[in-house]
């Protein structure tokens, strides 16, 4: 079975495609969405998913949250007395993501479709497919959020031709694709994007602006600042999904026993997040130029992702297209959904026998170059694309390049992807070298290959005909592990102990008690600690149904406490 | 492979993006990119490719800028299909207003000499209509924009840095619409910058910035002699605007720049020169005067006076000897010449040397020299300075000639004088003939059959071992009892020495940092022997060490090229 896998930033889910259609997979606590967070217990175990965001606010130093933003960078996150890279902490995220299938499905899930950000790099790609395999899946293809999106959305539409823009903001990334639907094919037009935009971006803004205010009051001591902005960024998050239906909200905080309370209404948070909606429209600008569609043209604007809830942002769509988007799709399912379908597709579901999907590749890849003006100076360190953005793929493209030097001996080969005319811009994938037969400047010419495969991995080929030489790289990332690494990783993950999936509903519900009475002061502070006891001590007694019922309980009166849940 | 395009995609040869389109979608259900990446990769750029072909009476991209007339306003011919955004349903169409706006900054651009600050105005009010929040307007407006700016500078010159802010066009990335326009402006904006740091910072182009910005003033034999730089200046100052800053050439004095144009295109004597020339008469006046009045034990000093003659001499003999053929080969014949007049002194030099081994007498000496001379002017009219291959190739074959002119210097210490000027014209002819027809004949070396390339390496390396073996039967004749008895033979020896290092000058580059450390090692052998031996042995050494080097570098070269080969 293969499974649809959306890791996303803030959340993640999975879901199936059988009978004809795709399927959410619920978690053990019977949502739909896994909070892509990873935390460890007072005794070293392993949490994922809503118990360990419950517990951010209270144990800052054993959660990771938001570690997608990291994906393919050295950094590593210690927890407790472990350290984690972000492909581990992922990792642990598609296991528990893993076992929620298995357990719903009642059969054993081996491969799965990931998907990324469009925007996502060679190197970002890499290490979520390290972050599948450390999982023990198999991860068949990487799929494109936005593209995911629109399957879950254009599945339904393949009798008609259409035309339609996805905005996919979600937690860390924004994208934006143009698809078009025509004849039982879907091909993605253009995919473009922000990989440094998304809701957490405007969490920091409700975060600065309250830190702001009560900068006098909060002066940190060393080692404070983890708790303040852990804090800090719950209460943004819960201000944030009030203003999504009221005019005003309010953050609470306690700091140091003393209770916090800064308002912010709708006009001020427009106000505070005009800079981010500006960076909104440059992506739907330039794939709309690179689609070549008109905008009046596009069918529908599809909102996908958390983020596209917020009303400002739902506005300024508005404003963009002047109409109103589409609502029919779930902004938090549809990825997970479009992964499930992609799934089907893969393997060969008869429902979607007539449908062919096409992506492209969302990044210019090409070489560093050098000209020489007239006066015989060289410029270097410029940037030709080989593999235009937006070119469907799979593909193949040959640049022919020449020597700058009289009697050069060798070519270097520098690969970077990016839209800057300067390499110094861009991100340097990997540089080869081949050897060339001296000759004066410009005689001696190169072939160089560009394969640009469906995962959106590329493969350089140079061949140099004089000689007949040829050299062959496929991008690898010199900063990953080997092979014999990566099992000793997966191994090491493997023999960390995760919490039965039994207890996941006690403990989220505990840890959000805890986060409750933390928040609060007083003779609310005491009634909390009351309920926590309670609710502890039926624990202790193990008995499945009491259990059940007092988690009914305990929940409805931290739903009446604190207005909603988390999810 | 050879298949056609149509035949990739199933379908008759046709114009009907419908038909392609259908045929794509059936072959693709086949060959998708899943399974058959390489099938597709064929599909798909016959796909591409048929597309390309349709009759596109619908324009795809409506958003590109849809009117270059003043008078259509951009926004008619985008289609909407629900029209106002919900916000302002009542008030007039924020897109005619839009409009208007623009239409009123092209009013504003087309008057003869706008003011600055009522075309900023004008701008300001577009880019802040409501309408601007829409993306199909925003597009539309920002490639109208660049056009605009692009088209009317440099009356708009005072919109392109707050466009560029506005749209971020310095975000120096890549874009496939309209980039010519926006390049345009980008390189406007850089040429702006230059020309304001240029006048309000002293750099070296202070000086002729001023000049090209002022109405022409004649350039006199006055102006020449008492700003000597400024020629040269002005000259690197045109240079780098035309390499680097296209545009900012309007902004200079257009008649000042055809005066310094036409003065700078014909040679002339630079300032120095121009100096020693009118004072050579009076310093020979002095030489003459000083003979007659000063003190015998003075009269020696005097000789300083005969410099600025040589000097002059020297400069007009490399303006009327090398600069103006020169000019009138690059006028007249740089293209179209036959190869033999472009690469002929090859095998003039050929002659010279065959010349030079015939039995020595007075009138060969001279007749060796003047031909010598001969082979200079030609290398220097049709040859080529080696400027391409960077800076330190240069270097290098500086100190290739530095240590030409040394052996030149040690030979001349140890000769009578008229072989002295004999032996001093080969060795003008060959620095001459390294610096610019190295180049050319590497060239040509380089586009030899291969077999050819050997073999004339291997002629070279046969007529070093013939020149060494005269060498040394020269040299053998030195003996305390004949002592430097025959100057004749002397001096061809350095002729043929000389010669020989010109032929293997075509192979050199190939040498690369070979030919560099032989030239050194060969140095520093020659300073210990000088220090150790005298004059006598120095010689002897220096041509047998040239002539052994040349025979390696000759082999190297061999080696190398069929090394490259296999």
């Amino acid at each position: 079975m293969i499974i649809g896998i959306d890791l996303g930033t803030t959340n993640s889910a999975a879901a199936v495609f059988r009978d004809g259609k795709a399927e959410l997979i619920p978690n053990s606590l019977g949502h739909n969405l896994t909070p892509s967070a990873v935390g460890i217990d007072d005794s070293g175990e392993v949490l994922v998913g809503l118990q360990a965001r419950e517990r951010q606010s209270t144990h800052p130093h054993l959660t990771a949250t938001a570690f997608k933003r990291y994906m393919g960078a050295k950094r590593e996150t210690r927890l407790g007395d472990k350290t984690f890279s972000p492909e581990a902490l992922s990792a642990l995220v598609l296991a528990s993501l893993k076992r929620d299938a298995e357990a719903w499905l009642g059969e054993k899930v081996t491969e799965a479709v990931i998907t990324v950000p469009a925007y996502f790099n060679d190197k970002q790609r890499k290490a979520t497919r390290r972050a599948g395999e450390l999982a023990g899946l198999k991860v068949e293809r990487l799929l494109n959020e936005p593209t995911a999106a629109a399957l879950a959305y254009g599945i339904h539409l393949l009798d008609n031709e259409s035309q339609f823009l996805v905005f996919d903001l979600g937690g860390g990334t924004f994208d934006v694709s143009i698809l078009e639907i025509f004849e039982g094919v879907i091909e993605v037009r253009a995919s473009t994007g922000d990989a440094r935009l998304g809701g957490e971006d405007f969490n920091d803004l409700l975060v600065n602006d309250m830190r702001y205010r009560f900068r006098d009051d909060w002066k940190l001591k060393s080692g404070e600042e983890d708790a303040l902005r852990e804090k800090l960024r719950a209460a943004a998050e819960r201000a944030r999904r009030a203003l999504t239906h009221a005019g005003e909200a309010t953050m609470d905080l306690i700091w140091r026993d003393k209770a916090y309370n800064h308002t912010v209404t709708t006009e001020s948070f427009e106000a505070l997040s005009a800079p981010l909606i500006e960076r909104l429209r440059e992506p739907v600008l330039r794939s709309l130029r690179d689609s070549q569609i008109n905008a009046a043209s596009l069918g529908e604007i599809v909102l996908v992702g958390g983020a596209t809830r917020m009303p400002v942002v739902r506005k300024a769509v508005t404003r963009m297209f002047g109409r109103f988007p589409s609502q029919t799709v779930h902004p938090d399912e549809a990825v997970a959904l479009g992964a499930a379908v992609q799934a089907g597709l893969k393997a060969r579901d008869a429902a979607l026998k007539e449908v062919a999907v096409t992506d492209v590749c969302p990044f210019s890849l090409g070489v560093a170059t050098g000209e020489r003006d007239a006066s015989g100076n060289v410029r270097s360190g410029l940037f030709s694309p080989i593999i235009e953005r937006n070119t469907t793929v799979p593909v193949s493209r040959v640049e022919i390049l020449s020597t700058l030097q009289d009697a050069q001996s060798e070519i270097e080969i520098e690969i970077y992807q990016g839209e800057s005319r300067y390499v110094s811009d861009n991100v340097a994938l990997g540089k080869l070298r081949v050897p060339v037969p001296r000759r004066p400047a410009g005689e001696v010419f190169i072939e160089v290959r560009f394969t640009y495969d469906i995962n959106g991995l590329l493969e350089v080929d140079v061949h140099v005909p004089m000689t007949g030489e040829r050299r062959q790289l496929v991008i690898v990332d010199e900063d990953g592990p080997s092979g014999a690494d990566l099992e000793k990783q997966r191994k090491g993950l493997e023999a960390l102990k995760v919490h039965p999936r039994d207890t996941d509903a006690s403990r989220a519900l505990l840890a959000r008690a805890n986060r409750a009475y933390e928040n609060h002061l007083g003779d609310v502070r005491d009634h909390v600690a009351r309920l926590i006891s309670q609710f502890e001590a039926v624990l202790d007694s193990q008995d499945p149904r009491l259990v059940e019922r007092a988690r009914g309980e305990l929940s409805a009166h931290l739903d009446s406490l604190e207005g909603e849940t988390w999810l | 492979m050879s298949r056609s395009i149509w035949q990739t995609l199933g379908i008759k040869r046709t114009r009907d993006q419908k038909d392609i389109r259908r045929a794509y979608a059936r072959k693709l259900k086949e060959t998708n990119p899943e399974d058959d990446p390489d099938g597709f990769k064929v599909l798909r750029a016959a796909y591409e490719q048929a597309l390309a072909g349709v009759d596109d009476d619908t324009p795809s991209f409506a958003m590109v800028i849809p009117s270059r007339k003043d008078e259509v306003d951009p926004v008619d011919t985008v289609p909407v299909d629900e029209p106002a955004a919900p916000a302002q349903p009542a008030e007039p169409d924020p897109r005619q207003i839009h409009a208007d706006l623009q239409s009123q900054l092209e009013a504003v651009l087309r008057k003869p000499n706008p003011d600055p600050d009522s075309v900023l105005a004008a701008y300001n009010v577009v880019i802040a209509s409501p309408a601007m929040a829409m993306v199909d307007i925003h597009a539309a407006t920002e490639d109208w924009l660049a056009w605009l700016i692009a088209s009317r500078s440099p009356k708009s010159d005072v919109l392109i840095r707050p466009a560029i802010d506005r749209f971020h066009w310095g975000g120096r990335s890549l874009r496939q619409q309209n980039d010519r326009d926006i390049q345009q402006i980008l390189a406007r904006q850089r040429d702006i910058a230059f020309l304001d740091e240029t006048r309000r910072h002293p750099s070296e182009h202070s000086g002729a910035y001023r000049v090209l910005t002022a109405p022409p003033k004649p350039i006199t034999l006055t102006r020449r002699l008492f700003s000597p730089t400024q020629p040269s200046h002005i000259k690197a100052f045109l240079d780098t605007l035309r390499w680097s800053h296209p545009t900012a050439i309007v902004d200079m004095n257009s008649d000042a720049v055809t005066q310094w144009d036409g003065f700078l295109d014909r040679p002339h004597l630079g300032g120095w020169g121009l100096w020693v020339t009118l004072l050579s008469p009076l310093s020979l006046l002095g030489l003459l005067l000083s003979q007659v009045f000063l003190p015998e034990e003075w009269r020696a000093l005097s000789i300083l006076l005969g410099l600025p003659p040589v000097f002059a001499a020297a400069a007009l003999v490399n303006l009327y000897g090398f600069e103006m053929p020169r000019r009138f080969w690059q006028m007249s014949h740089v293209y179209g010449a036959p190869a033999w007049m472009r690469y002929g002194w090859g095998l003039a030099i050929l002659a010279v040397l065959a010349v030079a081994a015939l039995p020595a007498s007075p009138a060969l000496a001279v007749i060796v020299g003047i031909l010598s001379l001969l082979v200079a002017v030609w290398v220097r009219t049709t040859g080529r300075a080696d400027t391409s291959t960077g800076e330190l190739w240069q270097i290098r074959s500086l100190l290739g000639e530095t240590y030409l002119v040394g052996f030149a210097v040690i030979a001349a210490f140890t000769m009578p004088l008229m072989s002295t000027i004999q032996m001093s014209l080969a060795v003008l002819a060959a620095v001459v003939v390294s610096l610019y027809g190295s180049r050319p004949m590497f060239d040509l070396w380089l586009s030899l059959q291969p077999r050819w390339r050997l073999a004339s390496c291997l002629m070279v390396l046969g007529l070093t071992v013939a020149a060494a073996v005269l060498f040394f039967r020269i040299t053998a004749g030195f003996s305390p009892a004949n002592g430097w008895a025959n100057p004749l033979w002397h001096a061809q020896a350095v002729a043929l020495i000389a010669s020989l290092t010109l032929l293997h000058r075509p192979m050199a580059p190939m040498l690369g940092e070979w030919s560099f450390r032989l030239k050194w090692y060969s140095m520093m052998a020659l300073i210990w022997f000088g220090l150790n031996g005298g004059l006598k042995s120095l010689f002897i050494v220096s041509g047998a060490l040239l002539l052994f080097w040349i025979g390696v570098s000759m082999i190297v070269v061999m080696v190398r090229d069929l090394q490259s080969k296999a």
